[in-house]
């Protein structure tokens, strides 16, 4: 008995004290950060092909979760093939659905606005695109409008007229923001206007007062073909259901020779000594900074992951070196970043922020100090390489939320001609990057004695302390980026 | 109305999209409420591996007292700061080594927080939550006080004062509701009331709204509701609930007389903009006066985009909008004139238009396209998940209830064309704002007091 009831008292307290660990097991300890579960798979999307009669490649996402479409038919040809007439190809995509031969400018809006869809025609600067979302519902009478407007517009000269006039006033008005000018000059300044990255998209004055209506029917003659696209689908569809109504809606647009190489990388230009160009903005009360260099194509090779690991922790998410120190640290500004624009050729690095004017050059002194220090002196520190490598592991799923992104996705796969496996391995490549790897990529890339710095503020108030910071010669200039004649 | 001969082709495509069914929105939720108040609303979605966890105060600008204008978004500021678990600086830097996003923001009636994480990332995400909303005071500081206000000063000079056009909207609300009303005065706020803004402030309105019981968090994604009820009770359970506040009220806004501003800019084009006091959000003519902005300025089809910018080329662009709030609401509508042209002229146009929208009423086929496009925009707003969790608790957070997305769209599908008349005649008649933004030097080109030569 006795014995017996030891045993019992022995498990007693063994219970009781399993009972104790698993209560203090389950206390809440804010303390401590919670671990994260196992990463839930990546659902890459799985993209299945056709192609048109007249040759275009049509590439279909199907997702049924909303009852919606996102079509956006890619042409491989956008700014870059302006040649001598700035914004060419923008007025030849804004004029798309201003009218085809059939349908007048209203009648295109008034029907689009009957199904509640959107429909709309950018161009851009290697690529110009006509996008559709609309309710799988209204599908088929939406790709007939989407198809109007690609195979029969009437680029009609009352259309070119209105658009020449509102394109004249909104040039003129893109110099009250200080953002835009900095963004034009800075541009301007470090490919040349007659570099397709250069030259300002919307146009100049010169070339959109001189550009001919036989110019925008000849670029859409030469560019606008199947055989120069891809049409991308995202939604509630799949390839053998679209595709009757796409020979339909694009029946009668043909095929046709591309004149030149379109996706022919444009040349680097050459390297120059760091200088300084000031626009005045008189009592603007920030002054818009832009400091940066030509940087690197999109390419599948080992340095395009390293940048895109260098740029997350230099300049790339709030947590950035460059926003923590300019913002979080100084308060100079609401946000500093940096960025790559990659393209066929070596698109723009730029790092950016609108500062409080009074702290101009104490900016510009953080900024060329961070652009330097991740080069060597301060090399990213593991920790850091495994931070910015997990945002952009863990963070890759959000690309394909909605279809607008996962249409994003499979536009630049298109764009650069990288194959379907570029999705998966992104994440290989990422995987890889170390922080040696940033460091040797940010030496390569960034030259902080070869960048340009473009400054758009009140010159009065930010001149003399740039001028004391010694970054490089000088230049002033008025806010389409033509030297200001000393007074 | 004589259709013009290709009025056919349209007329087929009317065919085809009229008989169709009316899309039904489904965004299947479970509420519950913690014993502190905190109420929480959980909508599964597993299509992306991704949760969105959004939380709303129902604390704004409105709420502010006089001298500290822009307090309640300089504190939202204050909450990416660290609080006392989760450490200074932290709240980012955790979120994006996640891959995921936050941000948050603040509006005269509510502020709001959020992050879009990996759906295994839910429990982080709860605990960065729960610790700002239960121990922000333990981690404040003044140094971090001082330079969020001077991030804030940045925030209002960029896009306030060094955006073409940027006070006028600060004008618009001071001329339109009296010093009083809670929309009166800026959510970014005046400078000199930021300056004044002290750590007693943060500590006061710390205490006083941001507790569970004057909150509402959606998780919504891929998360089982269960395990959200779990965690959410974890880490939000033993939060002590704050002080209870009377709803705000106000009187409805009246304009005894019509209200006249220039204010210069350094701009290149003037710009109109009127504004009439009309009904809060969710009143029932609040979807036909939407209707009568589609109608008015919105697109290429509408009244005024086809006078003046399509046919006369006067304009550079119209615009019109029914902004209603949960306390008030106002028609507004803008236009800027191309050189050559004055406000008057503007001005004019928009009041003929007006006018002509109030004696005929919209078309059928007006009122069709205003109706597709709203449910279109109803389906295509649920494409994330960011999108239904802010959708959800501005319901839940102002009506009590997380689904009302059949019951707004089923609102405006029920316009009819004498309602759109009606709101017309009856709001958009009585006195209003006008504010002429002329550049620097041009007065000369502001909209003058009709009949009255400059």
């Amino acid at each position: 008995m006795k014995t017996m009831l030891i045993l019992i008292g022995i498990a007693v307290v063994l219970a009781l004290a399993l009972l104790v660990a698993i209560a203090a097991a389950d206390a809440l300890n804010r303390d401590v950060r919670p671990t994260p579960g196992p990463t839930p798979p990546v659902a890459t999307p799985k993209i299945t092909r056709a192609t048109l009669k007249n040759g275009l490649p049509v590439w279909v996402v199907t997702r049924h979760e909303l009852p919606t479409v996102n079509a956006v038919l890619q042409i491989k040809a956008g700014a870059g093939m302006d040649g001598a007439k700035p914004g060419l190809s923008t007025m030849t995509a804004a004029l798309l659905d201003e009218g085809t031969a059939t349908r007048s400018s209203l009648e295109i809006a008034k029907a689009v606005d009957m199904l509640g869809a959107s429909l709309s025609a950018v161009g851009g600067i290697e690529q110009s695109s006509v996008s559709l979302q609309t309710l799988s519902k209204h599908l088929d009478p939406a790709l007939a409008l989407m198809g109007d407007i690609v195979v029969h517009p009437a680029f009609a000269s009352d259309e070119l007229e209105r658009d020449r006039k509102s394109r004249l006033q909104s040039l003129k008005q893109q110099k009250d923001q200080a953002t835009t000018i900095a963004d034009k000059v800075f541009n301007l300044v470090v490919y040349g206007e007659d570099h397709p990255y250069g030259h300002p998209i919307a146009g100049t004055v010169a070339s959109v007062t001189a550009i001919t209506r036989d110019d925008i029917a000849g670029f859409y003659d030469r560019y606008y073909r199947p055989n120069n696209a891809v049409l991308i689908v995202v939604g509630d569809v799949t390839v053998d259901q679209i595709v009757p109504s796409l020979e339909k809606a694009f029946a009668g647009w043909a095929s046709k020779p591309i004149p030149g190489d379109v996706t022919a990388a444009p040349a680097r230009p050459a390297a120059r000594a760091t200088g300084v160009y000031l626009v005045d903005k008189p009592s603007a009360a920030q002054s818009e900074i832009r400091i940066g260099q030509p940087g690197a194509a999109r390419t599948a090779s080992p340095d395009y992951y390293a940048l895109q690991v260098l740029n997350t922790a230099l300049g790339g998410q709030f947590t950035s070196r460059v926003n923590l120190n300019l913002r979080e640290r100084h308060g100079f500004t609401y946000g500093a970043r940096t960025s790559w624009a990659y393209r066929r050729g070596d698109g723009p690095f730029v790092a950016s922020a609108g500062v409080f004017t009074a702290k101009t050059d104490s900016s510009l002194t953080e900024f060329m100090r961070e652009l330097k220090d991740i080069r060597g002196p301060r090399p990213l520190a593991p920790s850091e390489a495994d931070f910015a490598r997990n945002a952009l592991l863990r963070g890759y799923p959000r690309r394909f939320e909605t279809p607008d992104g996962t249409a994003g996705v499979l536009a630049d796969l298109a764009l650069f001609g990288l194959p379907d496996s570029e999705i998966s391995n992104y994440l290989t490549q990422i995987a890889k990057v170390k922080s040696d790897d940033v460091t040797r990529v940010a030496s390569q890339y960034l030259s902080p004695d070869k960048m340009t710095i473009v400054v758009v503020g009140d010159l009065a108030k930010v001149r003399p302390g740039i001028e004391a910071l010694n970054l490089g010669t000088i230049t002033v200039l008025d806010p389409d980026g033509k030297p200001v004649v000393a007074q | 109305m004589k259709l013009p001969p290709l009025g056919c082709a349209l007329g087929a495509l009317l065919l085809t999209a009229a008989p169709l069914e009316a899309q039904m929105l489904k965004v299947p939720t479970e509420t519950f409420t913690l014993p502190n108040g905190l109420r929480v609303v959980v909508h599964e979605d597993h299509a992306v591996p991704l949760v969105a966890i959004n939380v709303w105060y129902h604390v704004g600008s409105g709420r502010e007292v006089t001298g500290r204008s822009g307090f309640a978004h300089l504190f939202e500021h204050m909450l990416f700061q660290g609080s006392q678990h989760v450490g200074d600086d932290k709240h980012f830097e955790i979120v994006q080594e996640a891959g995921g996003t936050a941000n948050g923001s603040t509006t005269s009636d509510r502020t709001n927080y959020y992050e879009v994480v990996p759906s295994n990332f839910l429990e982080t995400g709860l605990w960065l939550e729960s610790d700002r909303m239960g121990f922000l005071l333990q981690a404040m500081t003044q140094a971090k006080l001082d330079n969020q206000r001077d991030v804030v000063k940045n925030e209002r000079r960029q896009n306030y004062e060094n955006r073409p056009y940027g006070m006028t909207g600060i004008k618009l609300g001071e001329l339109l509701y009296p010093a009083d009303h809670p929309y009166h005065w800026p959510t970014i706020g005046y400078p000199e009331d930021l300056t004044a803004a002290s750590l007693d402030d943060v500590k006061h309105f710390f205490s006083e709204w941001y507790n569970p019981n004057n909150a509402c968090l959606v998780v919504a994604g891929d998360v089982k509701p269960a395990e959200v009820k779990r965690l959410v009770t974890r880490y939000f359970g033993d939060l002590p609930a704050g002080p209870k506040h009377e709803p705000v009220t106000v009187k409805p806004v009246v304009l005894e007389a019509d209200k006249r501003a220039v204010l210069e800019d350094r701009v290149t084009l003037p710009e109109i903009i009127l504004a009439w006091p009309t009904v809060p959000l969710w009143a029932p003519d609040d979807p036909a006066l939407d209707v009568a902005a589609e109608v008015l300025a919105q697109g290429k089809t509408s009244h005024l985009y086809q006078r003046l910018v399509y046919q006369e080329q006067s304009a550079q662009n119209v615009t019109a909008f029914q902004f209603s709030r949960p306390l008030a609401g106002a028609f507004q509508m803008s236009a800027q004139a191309r050189e050559g042209y004055d406000l008057s002229h503007m001005e004019k146009a928009i009041m003929e238009e007006i006018a002509r929208l109030a004696k005929e009423g919209p078309t059928d086929e007006e009122l069709t396209a205003a109706k597709n496009s709203a449910e279109a925009r109803s389906v295509f707003g649920l494409q994330t998940l960011l999108g239904k969790a802010d959708r959800i608790n501005s319901y839940m957070t102002y009506r009590s209830q997380p689904d009302l997305f059949n019951e707004e769209l089923e609102n405006v599908r029920k316009v009819t064309a004498a309602d759109v008349k009606r709101v017309v005649q009856t709001y958009l008649t009585r006195p209003h704002v006008v504010i002429s933004t002329v550049p620097t030097g041009k007065k000369d080109l502001a909209a003058a007091v009709p009949g009255v030569q400059p």
